[in-house]
């Protein structure tokens, strides 16, 4: 499929949901273009979109996360922790938050999070590590990989990765330990650090390590090869980290000290404001700490103090990410290894279960959303259960095709085989090489999407006149100007956006 | 550790496990999983994968599975076949299994024949290399291999190396009470008398496979800094300054990292 027409096919299917006026996206086509623009064209389309992953782990109970308020078999199976009805904040008329979740509450009320429920997929795996696994390399459950999804994808933006790093980590995990989720299949795309300024005070920044004798071809030497890669992977890209915290050294709101994740994403987002070109971050609230097996606490206890920490963390980190001006580059997801149980046990708390709704949230979220039913407490598996009704790859389709404009063929090799995308983030906009180009140099438009105005850069090789054309995103011509004549060399352009639809 | 019998707790009916059927106890169900052939693949590959590669060769882990089920899963036999044997000197798998932090930190020590490395801060430096002593992140235990290795934890052990060779702590912490003696290290070499040939051996000594030839002159500049190669001599003044940066040095190079 073209990937025009695919572009269009994703069009109609947001055509769902309203989207908020005054937002648009702009599509450009250039009269002259240069067919060496096919290769920058991902990544102008995509180029200032950011990606956060947040990972729960231990497997969070999503009933009592999302309360099924009206359905009797859940006070029933829960009889020391069901949420009583009045205690939780109102969602629908058959769903309740859990009180902890003020912070999603919010961002759910103004369309920055939207709810997707039981997610999971065939044949679940109730164990942590293989959990774990599956949902990080995005594969069936019988299959085995050591790639990630995240780490395919960065691949395919990287060809020459890893004998040529590009300038700024693709991706960058806050933590310790690099998540099997940026690994690819040469290498992993990601680089892990607590904090830029550690960070950068750890690595010995003189370049020693430029002169390498040829490692040897054994096993040995590829194993050599592969820490000679995180020593050049340390040295550059602690200099990039800390470029970008340098620019941006505060944050515009306060993150409380004692929220292991607020401090996370706190860094996150001065590394986005700060011009870092990362695509992915991965944050975590570790230590299988949502295995809540025993005592998982009701109102009060472990299980509403990691929830109250996660609404509290996102819903600062977008309004951190607004005020820095960030807001419409950044969306994100939560996910974990698998839901609970839908009984309690004789604990006071929960065993490993399957199904369990996830979150996803952004300025250009579709928002304020649930896509799926209730959770069916009346049709379990033979476990007693909850059944999938979406499988999470789609989720990360509508990742890779709504929010980074990802070609199928992408798709297909970071997902093995189709899965059809939920509707989830706001369209991309799209640069389109025309089939007769020689002038155009360079392309690039920002913001992207855009509000108010977007500035459009270009190069060109001679002097030239320059008209614009606005089509939307059906192909239909909303506008043409002409732009005037403009010299050889960079120039830009403003575009106007307000009067522009959705979708444009 | 010892397990305790509580008849009043146990089920005494019939149950099944793994195909067969009884009135188990404890001991039967150990004694049916040990009777399944997995077990002893399962237990093979974890040495091999400690030991040799992380990528198991099946016919070696099936010969040492074969070992194992026949001294009645004694390791010692298994574990005596396989470090005397032809596969694992092979020079094909010299430097393939990458340092776990207790390797790191332990073989440090050993290798500079140090004692007296304070234990809360070697436990301290590998769980920040992500390795808490005894507490795995799952029950899997550690995956290990490449996931020791990356940029937060590479630089940490450069670092943590530096320290250590001048008797320091890298935390800011009081130092070590004695520092290693790295004189007494570079006597126990017999070619500590000429530069070239006392870099090369100290290199074989620390490092997995030798280095090449631009690695050995960037470590014969940093044992002489500046000093000309004839003058050096376990008696030139400040020849300890000198060894330590030579340790330092190698220690920071990539090809410590492997085993």
């Amino acid at each position: 499929m073209k990937r025009r027409e695919f572009l269009e096919r994703s069009a109609q299917g947001l055509a769902l949901t309203s989207l908020a006026t005054g937002l648009g996206s702009i599509r450009m086509k250039a009269l002259a273009m240069s067919p060496t623009l096919r290769a920058l064209e991902r990544l102008t389309s995509a180029s200032d979109r950011v990606f956060v992953l947040i990972q729960l782990t231990g497997g969070n109970d999503g009933l009592n996360t999302i309360i099924p308020v009206e359905n009797p078999l859940y006070y029933q199976a829960r009889p020391t922790l069901a949420i009583p009805k009045q205690q939780t904040l109102p969602l629908t008329s058959t769903l309740g938050w859990h009180p902890s979740l003020r912070g999603f509450r919010e961002l759910f009320a103004d369309g920055r999070l939207a709810i997707v429920q039981n997610v999971t997929y065939p044949n679940p795996d109730r164990s942590h590590f293989r959990g774990t696994d599956i949902w990080l390399t995005a594969t069936d459950s019988d299959v085995f990989k050591s790639s990630g999804w995240v780490g395919r994808f960065l691949e395919t933006l990287a060809p020459s990765f890893p004998e040529q790093l590009p300038d700024e980590p693709l991706a960058v995990q806050i933590g310790t330990t690099l998540s099997l989720s940026l690994q690819g299949n040469r290498g992993s795309l990601g680089i892990t650090f607590r904090d830029p300024e550690s960070f950068y005070a750890l690595v010995d920044q003189r370049s020693g390590s430029s002169l390498y004798d040829d490692a040897p071809q054994t096993l040995g030497g590829s194993e050599l090869e592969f820490v000679r890669t995180v020593e050049r992977a340390s040295q550059i890209y602690s200099q990039a980290v800390k470029r970008a915290a340098d620019r941006q050294k505060t944050n515009a709101v306060t993150y409380p000290s004692d929220n292991p994740l607020a401090q996370s994403l706190r860094i996150v987002a001065r590394l986005i404001a700060g011009g870092l070109t990362t695509k992915f971050y991965l944050v975590s609230i570790d230590g299988n700490i949502f295995d809540t097996h025993i005592n998982q606490g009701a109102l009060t206890g472990i299980h509403p103090q990691l929830l109250q920490q996660l609404g509290d963390a996102v819903k600062l980190f977008l309004d951190d990410c607004r005020a820095l001006g960030i807001g419409e580059r950044v969306v994100g997801m939560t996910f974990s290894e698998f839901g609970r149980r839908v009984m309690e046990n004789g604990s006071r708390g929960t065993d490993h279960g399957t199904a369990a709704p996830l979150f996803v949230f952004g300025e250009r979220v579709l928002g304020g959303q649930i896509l799926g039913r209730d959770p069916d407490l009346s049709n379990l598996d033979s476990r007693g259960d909850l059944l999938m009704e979406f499988d999470y790859r789609q989720v990360y389709a509508a990742a890779l095709l709504q929010w980074f404009a990802a070609p199928m063929t992408t798709l297909q090799s970071v997902l093995f085989r189709e899965f059809s995308p939920l509707p989830l983030f706001q369209q991309p906009s799209a640069v389109e090489p025309w089939e007769d180009a020689a002038l155009v140099q360079s392309l690039s438009i920002t913001p992207n999407p855009c509000t108010s105005r977007a500035v459009l850069s270009f190069g060109l090789l001679e002097p030239t006149r320059v008209t614009l054309t606005i089509l939307d995103s059906n192909g239909r011509r909303v506008s043409a100007f002409d732009a005037g004549d403009f010299p050889s060399g960079t120039s830009t352009i403003t575009i106007p956006a307000e009067q522009l639809a959705s979708g444009t | 550790m010892r397990g305790v019998f509580n008849p009043q707790l146990w089920d005494p009916g019939i149950k099944e496990f793994l195909g067969q059927r009884g009135a188990f106890n404890a001991d039967d169900i150990i004694r049916i999983i040990f009777e399944q052939e997995q077990a002893a693949r399962f237990i093979a590959t974890k040495i091999y994968r400690t030991f040799v590669y992380d990528v198991p060769n099946p016919d070696i882990v099936e010969q040492l599975a074969q070992i194992l089920r026949s001294n009645n899963f004694e390791l010692r036999p298994m574990l005596e076949v396989l470090l005397t044997s032809e596969h694992f000197f092979d020079q094909q798998l010299r430097g393939a299994v990458i340092k776990s932090p207790i390797d790191f930190m332990v073989g440090m020590c050993r290798q500079l024949n140090f004692t007296q490395l304070p234990l809360s801060y070697g436990v301290e430096r590998m769980a920040k290399l992500t390795l808490e002593l005894l507490f795995p992140p799952t029950v899997e235990g550690w995956k290990g291999h490449h996931l020791w290795i990356n940029t937060n934890t590479y630089p940490l052990r450069e670092r943590i190396a530096e320290y250590f060779i001048e008797g320091k702590r890298n935390d800011n912490f009081q130092n070590f009470p004695a520092a290693p003696d790295v004189r007494a290290f570079a006597q126990s070499f017999e070619s500590s008398s000429s530069a070239r040939d006392f870099v090369r051996d100290v290199a074989r000594f620390l490092l997995p496979l030798e280095p090449g030839q631009k690695t050995q002159q960037y470590l014969l500049d940093a044992l002489l800094l500046g000093a000309p190669e004839y003058k050096w001599s376990l008696s030139m003044p400040n020849v300890e300054l000198r060894i330590c940066s030579l340790l330092k040095a190698i220690m920071t190079l990539p090809e410590y990292q492997p085993l």
